[in-house]
């Protein structure tokens, strides 16, 4: 008779699938974000500008540190990342092109991805430290490990998006384990990753509220939190121009919204702002409400909510998703059944960007690294218009279906982590 | 019988021949053409596709005929067309065994590029000449291409006819390319000569180019070269002044038998600038004849110099077409920086073989890559059975 998998068995065989499945992607498709990211980098190590304030400093040293590193097995030709202009350092099809048709282009590929790798791997790590539960903490993982959103989003699309959550799922775990400060300053840090974890905010510091507690103590420790973010968030533009940086190296003069991270956050697109305002106002309600749980499950919930008001009504980019993924499965410790909405919200968002991609972003492009002949294949809005369309349902009404099925799995989403606590089943 | 009723009977059977026979010269001077996105409309052809055409067995007074008469009524010419344009091939191919249709297919090395003044197919006389090339293929079939003609209406008021020369007084129709097959490459490739070359934003002659204005570039002479051993070009030039940008770009387009000078048909390779000013590169075109749609004839080859912001002197000092069996001598020239513009796809069997060219090139990695797929496989099976 055969036995069940023991815990090590099961990661061993999990890990293992999983790594050979991201090295087999990892050197043949990226977007040409990727390819823009990296030539900022080599154009910081080529001039020695290090303090510079670039627009997300965490993830930018982290890939400087690895770029460096790279630089001894990889001779990149300089005028494969010439950058004549800093602040045009978005890269022309003509760049990138080049960037193709190199003989390393692979290797460049596996080298840029490898932090987001490791990155990837300290998720996992989080996940398996923050699960108690053995059957929960397998679902967890498996759900982290093979989910298509941020296999895409990293290892295609080629983003480093799951640098940003790591930093959440160790704040997650750190406040877990009590350790306050420690999950400010990683808060702190991750708000160097990505702008959108500002949403969480005010979440976070109600999170750090114990109800047992005199209303002083919560005080000084939501106001030390507070502080403490604060320093960390703006202490690189406060201490990079006494070093000698420069505040402005790739930010274009004449681009019409500001750098800054809240306006950044404020200015993406809407499809419709008040619910956002009235869901998010609503979520702190609840937040307060729930008060005499665990701070780290205070947390995890209502960052998971934001996420899904926020989804529910926004417009973004197709790796975005992956921000959606790291707080529904932290939720599984506290018995949330999400694994139903994970695997719908997966199908759906794979069938809204099939309809909703232009030429590059959820196309066979994403493969330009194998053969330039991708470029321009696998369009699928092409098909749908030549076979589909035809019968009755135009593109645009399917894109906009889909966006409201879209809001409803975040409704459903939001439905099974708010639910009262329930023993996990597989759906 | 009387005379009289002899003589009625004479004149009615000499009216009898004299109709059969007119009736047999003129049912033997109908024109006998195939059309295609041509509509019957009584004895007129109406255009109705992108690609009409007719084709025809034409008669022949003399074996080796130099000149093609016909006999041509179009009207609905677009109004700014002065002269008419038309295309014709002189080549059938022979079906292919397993082709699923009936069509001719001619082979676009051989064929003719005309144009005819308007007033010549509207009124009047409407015969004109095409001139033949001497030693053509031997090809009962022709087929002539109407060009911009979106709307026309076409009568072919007689057969069409080869003849060993042309009346003195008809129209000689305007000749404004010849293709009379191709260059085909030997081993050693062909190098191609530096005389004629037509200049822009540039003086002087190949063996010393000065720039004038922002856009240099030079364009062939007609080269019709075959692409079926095509494997590139292979630039050789020289700088005679010290380079001002840390980068070059120069950009080889090439026109075809379907395309002239497009961006979506070009070369754009980026070189460092060298302290010696030497450059020799080579741009691949292998693809025109390996990949669909194919092109059969590189008919013309432009070489640009980008950017040019000061006034730079060049010299050319060969340019040389590369046969595929030269192709591992010259494939070490081909600069890392190239970005290649093409219309032409490989097939699914031949992109899955330029993929693993492409990953296996950089062996190396491909070796490294192998071993970590490898050791990261038995690491973890290892780990799993403890």
């Amino acid at each position: 008779m055969q036995r069940p998998l023991n815990n090590r068995q099961f990661l061993v065989l999990a890990l293992g699938a999983a790594v050979l499945l991201r090295f087999l992607l990892m050197p043949f498709f990226a977007h040409v974000d990727l390819f823009s990211e990296y030539r900022r980098v080599y154009y910081v190590l080529e001039q020695g500008l290090y303090f510079d304030n670039a627009h997300r400093p965490i993830v930018y040293y982290i890939e400087m540190l690895f770029a460096w590193v790279s630089k001894l097995f990889v001779d990149a030709p300089p005028a494969l990342f010439d950058l004549p202009d800093p602040t045009q350092s978005v890269a022309s099809l003509t760049d990138y092109g080049f960037f193709l048709n190199d003989p390393q282009v692979f290797r460049y590929l596996f080298i840029f991805k490898l932090p987001y790798f490791l990155f990837d791997l300290g998720v996992v790590w989080m996940i398996w430290k923050f699960v108690d539960n053995p059957t929960h903490r397998k679902i967890a993982v498996l759900l982290w490990l093979f989910n298509p959103v941020t296999l895409f989003a990293t290892y295609i699309f080629g983003r480093f998006e799951v640098i940003s959550l790591f930093f959440l799922a160790a704040t997650a775990l750190q406040l877990k384990h009590d350790n306050n400060l420690s999950a400010c300053i990683l808060f702190a840090l991750s708000l160097h990753c990505r702008e959108i974890n500002l949403l969480f905010a005010p979440f976070f510091l109600l999170a750090l509220i114990d109800f047992k507690d005199a209303w002083l103590r919560n005080l000084f420790v939501v106001g030390f939190a507070s502080i403490t973010i604060a320093v960390i968030l703006i202490l690189p533009s406060w201490l990079w121009p006494k070093l000698g940086g420069d505040l402005s190296l790739f930010v274009d003069p004449r681009a019409t919204h500001s750098n800054d991270a809240f306006n950044k956050l404020l200015s993406l697109g809407y499809y419709w702002f008040y619910p956002v305002i009235i869901g998010l106002a609503s979520l702190a309600i609840y937040a307060w409400e729930i008060g005499d749980r665990a701070h780290a499950e205070r947390f995890v919930i209502t960052s998971a909510i934001a996420l899904f008001i926020y989804f529910g009504f926004n417009v973004h980019s197709v790796h975005y998703a992956a921000w959606l993924t790291i707080f529904p499965i932290l939720c599984i410790q506290y018995q949330k059944r999400v694994v139903l909405p994970f695997v719908v919200f997966s199908a759906a968002w794979i069938i809204l960007w099939l309809l909703k991609t232009d030429g590059g972003v959820f196309t066979l492009f994403l493969a330009a690294p194998l053969s330039s002949d991708f470029i321009g294949m696998g369009y699928f809005p092409g098909w749908y218009n030549q076979h589909i369309a035809p019968r009755g349902l135009d593109l645009h009404q399917a894109i906009q279906i889909m966006r409201a099925l879209f809001l409803v799995i975040m409704g459903f989403f939001a439905y099974r982590v708010l639910q009262r606590n329930t023993e996990v089943r597989t759906s | 019988m009387s005379k009289a009723h002899y003589r009625k009977l004479a004149f009615l059977t000499a009216v009898v021949l004299m109709l059969c026979t007119t009736g047999i010269a003129q049912a033997l001077s109908l024109p006998k053409v195939e059309s295609h996105d041509l509509v019957s409309e009584g004895s007129r052809l109406r255009v109705s596709g992108p690609d009409a055409y007719i084709t025809f067995e034409p008669y022949r007074s003399e074996s080796s005929g130099r000149f093609l008469l016909l006999n041509l009524h179009i009207e609905n010419l677009p109004d700014n067309l002065d002269a008419v344009p038309f295309e014709l091939f002189f080549s059938a191919l022979s079906p292919a065994p397993h082709a699923k249709t009936n069509d001719l297919v001619f082979d676009p090395r051989y064929r003719v590029r005309l144009s005819v003044a308007r007033p010549e197919l509207q009124s009047g006389e409407t015969w004109f000449a095409v001139p033949l090339p001497d030693d053509r293929p031997p090809s009962s079939q022709l087929r002539l291409d109407f060009e911009r003609c979106a709307d026309c209406s076409i009568e072919v008021l007689s057969h069409p006819k080869v003849v060993l020369s042309a009346p003195d007084d008809m129209t000689i129709a305007k000749i404004t390319r010849i293709y009379n097959g191709v260059n085909k490459l030997d081993k050693e490739g062909l190098t191609l000569p530096l005389t004629n070359w037509e200049l822009h934003d540039m003086e002087g002659d190949l063996r010393s180019l000065s720039v004038t204005g922002l856009d240099p570039f030079m364009t062939s002479p007609v080269i019709d070269i075959s692409t079926k051993d095509l494997a590139g070009i292979a630039v050789t030039l020289s700088r005679t002044q010290v380079a001002n940008s840390d980068y070059l770009d120069f950009q080889l387009f090439y026109a075809t038998e379907h395309h002239g000078f497009r961006a979506d048909a070009s070369a754009l390779v980026r070189v460092k600038a060298q302290t010696s000013n030497q450059y020799r590169f080579f741009i691949p075109l292998n693809h025109l004849s390996e990949e669909q749609p194919a092109d059969h004839i590189v008919e013309r080859i432009r070489f640009d110099f980008l950017p040019e912001e000061s006034a730079n002197l060049w010299r050319i000092k060969a340019v040389k077409a590369i046969n595929k069996a030269q192709m591992a001598d010259y494939q070490t020239l081909t600069p890392p920086q190239i970005l290649i513009n093409k219309q032409q796809r490989a097939g699914k069997r031949q992109l899955l073989v330029n993929v693993m060219k492409k990953i296996i090139n950089d062996l190396a990695f491909t070796l490294f890559y192998l071993l970590l797929l490898a050791s990261t496989a038995v690491l973890f099976w290892r780990r799993f059975k403890i």
